[in-house]
């Protein structure tokens, strides 16, 4: 069952960035695009790339992992070229300017 | 560290760094058995004695190189994707994305025997050896290296071997597979064997030399996936087939090679025909020229067994497949506790960090010890502790 998390402010992560969260044992990447927030396992199930350090493209609503620039649909959690494989997302909301995570 | 509770609301996730390397390698003896150097030319042209040292003011490189940036989205050839070690600290830094304690460099970056002029490999070949020794291994002891030689004329190669093999850092002579040059088990390489032999080198067998236009199968393939994924792989297990068919371990029973980036998943069915296929028609073997040198008509072992005996392989690329029975079957197939050497391939966009050693549920304690550093220890005369 998931809970809640507080990850902080919504300044507290950069515009059209991300930022690496600890929530409970988990790690999770979170991107804002304006108000619009992301998040995705942090790890890349291809070869383990740290999703918070891929390529985000926030028109495309995708992050690329540094490594082998595999592409993730931050909603869906879909591989671009193969939805078939897919890696967890989390529900994002902002929340009174607290951007809360469910984990 | 402990999440911080915001009264009776949710908890409150903490803003953390990544870690540069998986965390859970801490407390392992590592081996990365393949990260590149590259020197700037201009430094190695120092070691090289005039003309070559005036006249070769850029690397003479081999033609049109095959850019393939339109599909990867990276840079050239994506060989500096995660950065460029050109002296012992950049080797010794570039080991804090690996995790590896200890590396055998590889010089493959230079693509070396590609030069049109065949004679100045070898040239580059002994300015790249003196650069190491002098820039390199005095960093650490834990940095090794493969000796760099001119695969294109064996006797130069030999010669290379004999004036630098002593120096205790190198531990194997590299060659590369790329389809461009006589396969590696023809008896024109011989004098490289003995040599290495002499010196307790390892002989290297690393994908390269393609980057050129063309890969020399079927007149060139159309994509970079092709060349990179398939043709390589097709290239080394000829070069591999090569030299067991052609006898080179029955006239170096000692002789080891280790195998990288030309995968070895392959092993079961090549070596399921090698074997039948020679059984099939063992008279072809007799007319090598090893085999009319010794007076042998036929191979000592059966093609297979030379696959166990004197290969090794570097992990990377490491691809497993998804259904955990599969990939332990094929695991089990090719003996990979025993036939695997871990490495990264850094800074190539090929990169493999170590994760897959954790991730992948069936690896045990003991293998994962054994692949991280115990085979190579075992392997390497020159790693052995």
């Amino acid at each position: 069952m998931s809970k809640d998390y507080v990850v902080g402010r919504v300044e507290d992560i950069p515009d059209r960035g991300s930022a690496l969260v600890r929530a409970g044992r988990q790690l999770i990447a979170v991107f804002r695009d304006g108000t619009t927030f992301y998040a995705i396992h942090n790890t890349c199930p291809h070869k383990g790339g740290h999703m918070c350090q891929g390529e985000f493209e926030p028109d495309n609503r995708m992050v690329r992992c540094p490594i082998h620039l595999w592409g993730w649909d931050l909603a869906r959690g879909e591989l671009e070229t193969d939805p078939r494989q897919t890696v967890r997302t989390y529900p994002v909301k902002v929340v009174d300017g607290q951007v809360v995570l469910s984990a | 560290m402990a999440n911080v509770k915001t009264g009776n609301g949710p908890e409150r996730a903490e803003i953390v760094k990544p870690d540069r390397v998986d965390p859970r390698v801490a407390g392992y003896d590592i081996i990365d058995t393949d990260i590149h150097l590259l020197p700037d030319w201009d430094r190695l042209r120092e070691y090289m004695p005039e003309p070559y040292r005036t006249k070769l003011k850029t690397f003479p490189l081999v033609g049109s190189d095959y850019n393939p940036s339109y599909a990867t989205n990276k840079p050239g050839t994506g060989q500096e994707v995660f950065g460029r070690a050109r002296t012992g600290a950049d080797v010794l830094e570039s080991m804090k994305d690996t995790g590896a304690q200890s590396c055998i460099i590889v010089p493959g970056f230079l693509r070396p025997q590609s030069m049109f002029h065949k004679s100045w490999v070898s040239v580059l070949a002994s300015a790249y050896n003196d650069y190491v020794i002098e820039n390199v291994f005095p960093a650490s002891p834990n940095i090794k290296a493969e000796l760099m030689i001119n695969q294109r004329i064996p006797e130069d190669a030999a010669a290379e071997i004999r004036r630098v093999g002593h120096h205790r850092q190198f531990v194997s002579s590299y060659t590369e597979f790329g389809g461009n040059y006589e396969q590696i088990g023809t008896a024109d390489h011989d004098p490289i064997f003995e040599a290495s032999l002499e010196h307790d080198l390892i002989v290297t067998l690393h994908a390269g030399t393609f980057w050129q236009a063309y890969t020399p199968l079927h007149q060139g393939a159309r994509t970079w996936t092709e060349l990179l994924g398939v043709s390589t792989m097709a290239i080394c297990l000829a070069d591999v087939a090569s030299m067991i068919i052609q006898g080179v371990f029955d006239k170096y029973p000692d002789l080891r090679c280790t195998v990288k980036e030309g995968g070895f998943w392959w092993i079961p069915e090549m070596t399921l025909r090698l074997d039948d296929y020679y059984l099939n028609h063992p008279h072809d073997i007799s007319l090598c020229e090893r085999k009319i040198e010794a007076g042998e008509a036929f191979l000592r072992h059966l093609p297979s067994d030379y696959i166990w005996e004197h290969f090794r392989f570097a992990t990377q690329p490491m691809l497993l497949p998804k259904d955990p029975k599969h990939a332990q079957w094929l695991w089990e197939m090719c003996r990979a506790d025993d036939m695997l050497l871990f490495s990264t391939d850094w800074p190539h966009a090929t990169f493999d960090p170590p994760n897959w050693l954790f991730d992948t549920g069936f690896i045990t304690e003991k293998a994962r010890r054994k692949i991280f550093s115990e085979n190579a220890r075992a392997w390497y005369p020159r790693l052995a502790k």
